[in-house]
């Protein structure tokens, strides 16, 4: 009797399973294209090429252009690219955790972001070992093993560009607060070395420490710029060095009534700040494209995967000529945003 | 059928079996040996830290300090051995000393100053997050002999049909044995599941309620401290953010393995089962390329589905018992 019940319960599980199994398979090839942003085109039924970005993390604006930038190189190459990352900012662990996915499902190439140099380095020596072709963009990690990095500009020049513009804004004297995202990020602590370096030119400016960390976080730029309002009413100047930075400090001085009293400029991008840039709250943007960045990444991934290197000075359509120093760090050419010029770019 | 109402592992068993199924069937190597091995890899500290959770939410009590402790151990181990060029195990036993720390203070806020316990972990969550911050000048420290971050990459073997099995899962899997060997047969374990279930008669059975609950929160405490020493081997770097979120899937993981977040009742294999939920669940839809956004949504959808689950299962035990009852008086005519 008891046993039979068993059997009986064993058989219904059985058939709930497959039931769950015949929906998920019709509903997996429905959404899929909702759910991951895989780029195929149809050509070959032979395996086909599959580059992994892994940013540090996704969901923000900055990141949304670098995945067209990466969906539109993957469709003119005909290859298979996704770009994944953790969805809150900072977390390192998290996306060791992707990565470390990604070489268990067997992708040709990585392309790291990565969010702390240092971390990422036993990581990068496991996939190198398992054959696949580790890359990083956007931010570096120097010390591994990876084959090369493509950067959207000199990291400690972008910092140097920043203040140059902020002590041209306020004549070479004031006090200047310093906006960065987490400090645990390569390139963003090397745009802030590029400050450091460059404000020793004004003996007349001086940066109020510490300095905001906003961890990526729109909310926590704007409540970082507001509190160092309060503390310092006398503020001249904000230069940012993150993309949230600026749109943050932008918010923060018109919530306290300061707009246009106290300067912007910073590293961000001109659609999330194109309205303030017109009514001359953010006085101007340092910037590349992170969608050409992307774009051009994803194409010097693939060349490399099919035996092709990039050279010093080779030249890029749409872009201009790179730079390709003997360590494997290959520089875009940056650009500079103001009222003037903000309508010509539309990411 | 009624031993699998009854049965408190019953629903996050379904789970595990439709989940991993799910994924070996439409996922490429997702259920390679290789890769299950990754996963147990990864989620190793989370089982550590969710062991103590355990007793912890047995008996009636939350700590979401978990993923902060973790991060505070991680760096206490980071600067002794990194910076300061301590012998690197002396630094372990401090890390392990400091999450000890966290996790009594944890408990004596709760008993001694009657703070509830869910804003007293609170508190802690944000100072020890904060403390590592301030003390890693918020950087990631690397400078570790090779005999610590070796052990990281340490591997157990070779067993049957496994191959090598990682030092981290061997050691996971031993102090949930102890874990479990605790809570079913000492007369501890009892009284955790007594304080859990009614705070009130333990007491006054003359159980000292106060030690037993600084207790599971000392423990839970220790145990973080373990588990930032493991992902700190794990990954070669200590990290001020370290267990990120480890309080949202301990807490799943403890929750969907059929503990009651009521107290009383709970159990360790439900919740190794849990984590292994969690584990392959962000595995598949990772391998699947699924973008981390849409998983937290669908961590978060398991977390309501494990606790309606639950819910349905403590009616249908409570429907069953009352029928039997009512059948019981005919049986005995009969």
């Amino acid at each position: 009797m008891k046993s039979s019940r068993t059997l009986a319960m064993v058989c219904a599980a059985i058939i709930v399973l497959a039931a769950i199994f015949a929906i998920n398979g019709c509903t997996r090839r429905t959404t899929k294209p909702t759910t991951t942003t895989t780029v195929t085109k149809p050509t070959s039924t032979k395996h086909k090429r599959k580059i992994v970005f892994v940013m540090k993390l996704i969901g923000i604006p900055y990141t949304n252009v670098c995945e067209e930038g990466m969906k539109k190189a993957a469709k003119e190459l005909g290859i298979e690219a996704e770009f994944l990352g953790p969805s809150t900012g900072g977390d390192t662990i998290q996306q060791i955790s992707i990565i470390e996915d990604q070489i268990s499902r067997g992708v040709d190439a990585i392309v790291i972001s990565p969010n702390d140099d240092k971390a990422v380095i036993p990581v990068i020596q496991k996939a190198m070992n398992k054959g696949i072709k580790v890359f990083t963009w956007d931010s570096d990690a120097p010390k591994s093993k990876r084959i090369f990095y493509v950067a959207a500009a000199d990291d400690i020049g972008i910092g140097e560009i920043v203040i140059d513009r902020v002590a041209k804004e306020i004549g070479g004297k004031g006090k200047v607060a310093l906006m960065t995202g987490s400090p645990n990020a390569l390139n963003l602590s090397l745009h802030v070395q590029g400050v450091e370096k460059g404000v020793k030119k004004y003996p007349g400016i001086t940066l109020v420490k510490p300095y905001i960390y906003n961890d990526d976080d729109q909310q926590k730029a704007i409540q970082g710029a507001i509190t160092l309002l309060q503390k310092n009413p006398d503020l001249a100047a904000f230069a940012c060095v993150n993309s949230p930075g600026v749109p943050g400090a932008a918010r923060a001085l018109i919530q306290t009534g300061k707009d246009k009293k106290i300067k912007i400029w910073g590293l961000s991008i001109p659609s999330e700040n194109r309205d303030y840039i017109k009514q001359g709250i953010v006085n101007g943007l340092t910037i590349w494209d992170p969608g050409k960045l992307t774009y051009v990444t994803t194409k010097l991934v693939n060349d490399y995967l099919d035996g092709k290197k990039p050279r010093d000075g080779m030249e890029m359509a749409g872009v201009g000529k790179l730079k390709v120093s003997p360590t494997g760090v290959i520089i875009m050419p940056g650009l500079i945003i103001t009222k003037e010029n903000v309508d010509q770019f539309n990411f | 059928m009624r031993s699998l109402i009854r049965a408190k592992e019953s629903v996050v068993l379904l789970m595990f079996i439709v989940v991993f199924a799910a994924f070996a069937v439409t996922t490429d190597r997702f259920a390679s040996v290789d890769n299950l091995l990754n996963i147990a890899r990864q989620y190793s500290e989370l089982a550590v830290v969710a062991v103590g959770l355990t007793m912890i939410i047995i008996t009636g009590g939350i700590d979401i300090s978990v993923g902060s402790i973790v991060g505070l151990s991680s760096i206490t181990l980071g600067v002794l051995a990194g910076q300061m060029h301590m012998n690197v195990w002396a630094a372990c036993a401090a890390a392990m000393a400091v999450g000890l720390l966290c996790g009594t203070l944890n408990g004596l806020v709760i008993t001694k100053l009657g703070v509830q316990p869910i804003v007293a972990t609170l508190a802690m969550m944000s100072a020890a997050r904060g403390l590592a911050f301030v003390l890693s000048g918020a950087r990631s420290l690397a400078d570790f002999p090779d005999s610590f971050v070796g052990l990281g990459q340490t591997e157990v073997g070779p067993v049957p049909f496994i191959g090598y099995i990682p030092l981290s899962v061997c050691l996971a899997l031993l102090l949930a044995v102890c874990g479990f060997v605790l809570l079913r047969f000492t007369s501890l374990g009892r009284m955790i599941h007594a304080v859990g279930f009614s705070e009130e008669a333990t007491r006054l059975s003359g159980i000292g309620v106060v030690k037993v609950k600084v207790f599971a929160y000392s423990l839970t405490g220790l145990l973080c401290g373990l588990g930032g020493i493991m992902m700190t081997a794990r990954v070669a770097s200590s990290v001020p953010d370290a267990g990120n979120g480890f309080e949202f899937e301990a807490i799943t993981a403890v929750v969907m393995g059929g503990s009651s977040l009521r107290g009383g009742e709970g159990s360790i294999i439900g919740t190794m089962i849990g984590v292994a939920v969690m584990g392959i669940l962000r595995n598949g839809l990772n391998l699947r390329g699924v973008p981390n956004t849409w998983q937290v949504l669908f961590l978060g959808a398991m977390l309501i589905l494990a606790v309606l689950a639950d819910n349905l299962r403590v009616w249908m035990r409570s429907r069953l018992e009352s029928r039997q009852q009512a059948l019981e008086p005919s049986k005995a005519e009969a």
